[in-house]
């Protein structure tokens, strides 16, 4: 295994780990809830607990966003033999690899974070309208966690070298 | 203080100089454009939309490009449309920090969308 290579088994690791720890604050967060509205929302920020579940959520969210846009597929991009372009190009290619399903929701999505934090707070419509969007994209992260995984397991061996 | 004359806004900047008011909100027309292009597939055709923040300020420098959209019909996926359209935006535009917010038509009116529509320019 060459160094790319390694490095990305590396990150690899790292996004298993960060996908694992989203998912496991998701379900402690929502749980089973159908609707998330203020009602819902005042409820779980009447407790310190509920207060810290959805700065856990906004940060492990935030941050499986960011390795996986920032570290992992630039990375997977060199290591599948391309040149990473920029942001907007990068998520392109991960859609056309059937990695991630849409690259103009991902970007979209980036500007999630900063609504999922305190300064919303005061506006519960506002917060719990984001709070659904950013349960809804968790699922769509932690598919392209598996999907980078699944891919370079099964298919990167056989395609590098061979890509431009 | 804006004068509105049809499609094309005129303004009175702070130096009193009267111009058009594209020429004010520091986007191309060619931005302008596409803006409102994604906002009537994201929304429909009849959503209105209003810059506001940094970018209708002449003496500020780049900037997050605000935008306040009027829904003209209730949507249940107005945060997801929001989300599609910002990305649509993103895409055009190059990865710029872009917000958007959203009123449905009975949702009500809040300082923070007050505030976009009084210190904005509809787009």
């Amino acid at each position: 295994m060459n160094d790319l290579a390694a490095r990305l088994a590396r990150v690899l690791e790292l996004v298993d780990r960060e996908a694992r720890h989203l998912a496991e604050v998701t379900q402690r967060f929502f749980g089973d809830a159908e609707v998330i509205d203020r009602e819902w929302l005042a409820k779980q920020l009447a407790t310190p607990e509920g207060i810290d579940r959805l700065e856990s959520f906004g940060a492990k969210f935030s941050r499986l966003q960011d390795t996986l846009s920032d570290k992992l597929l630039p990375l997977f991009l060199r290591v599948a033999g391309e040149l990473p372009g920029t942001a907007v190009e990068n998520l392109h290619r991960a859609e056309r690899l059937g990695i991630i399903p849409d690259a103009q929701e991902w970007l979209g999505s980036r500007g999630l974070r900063n609504r999922l934090v305190h300064e919303y707070i005061d506006d519960l419509d506002a917060l719990a309208a984001s709070l659904n969007v950013a349960r809804r994209f968790t699922t769509i992260l932690i598919e392209a966690a598996h999907a980078f995984r699944n891919y370079a397991e099964q298919r990167l061996a056989m395609f590098s070298r061979q890509s431009p | 203080m804006h004068i509105s004359r049809g499609a094309s806004p005129l303004y009175v900047d702070k130096r009193g100089l009267r111009r058009s008011g594209h020429e004010s909100m520091r986007l191309t027309d060619d931005q302008i454009c596409i803006i409102k292009t994604r906002a009537a597939e994201c929304f429909g055709p009849n959503a209105k939309v209003w810059l506001f923040g940094s970018r209708v300020d002449d003496d500020a420098r780049g900037g997050d490009i605000d935008l306040y959209v009027e829904l003209s019909e209730p949507l249940a996926d107005a945060a997801w449309r929001a989300l599609r359209f910002n990305g649509a935006l993103q895409q055009a535009f190059g990865a710029q920090h872009i917000d958007v917010i959203t009123r449905g038509p009975s949702e009500p009116l809040k300082p923070i969308h007050e505030t976009a529509k009084r210190s904005g320019v509809a787009l």
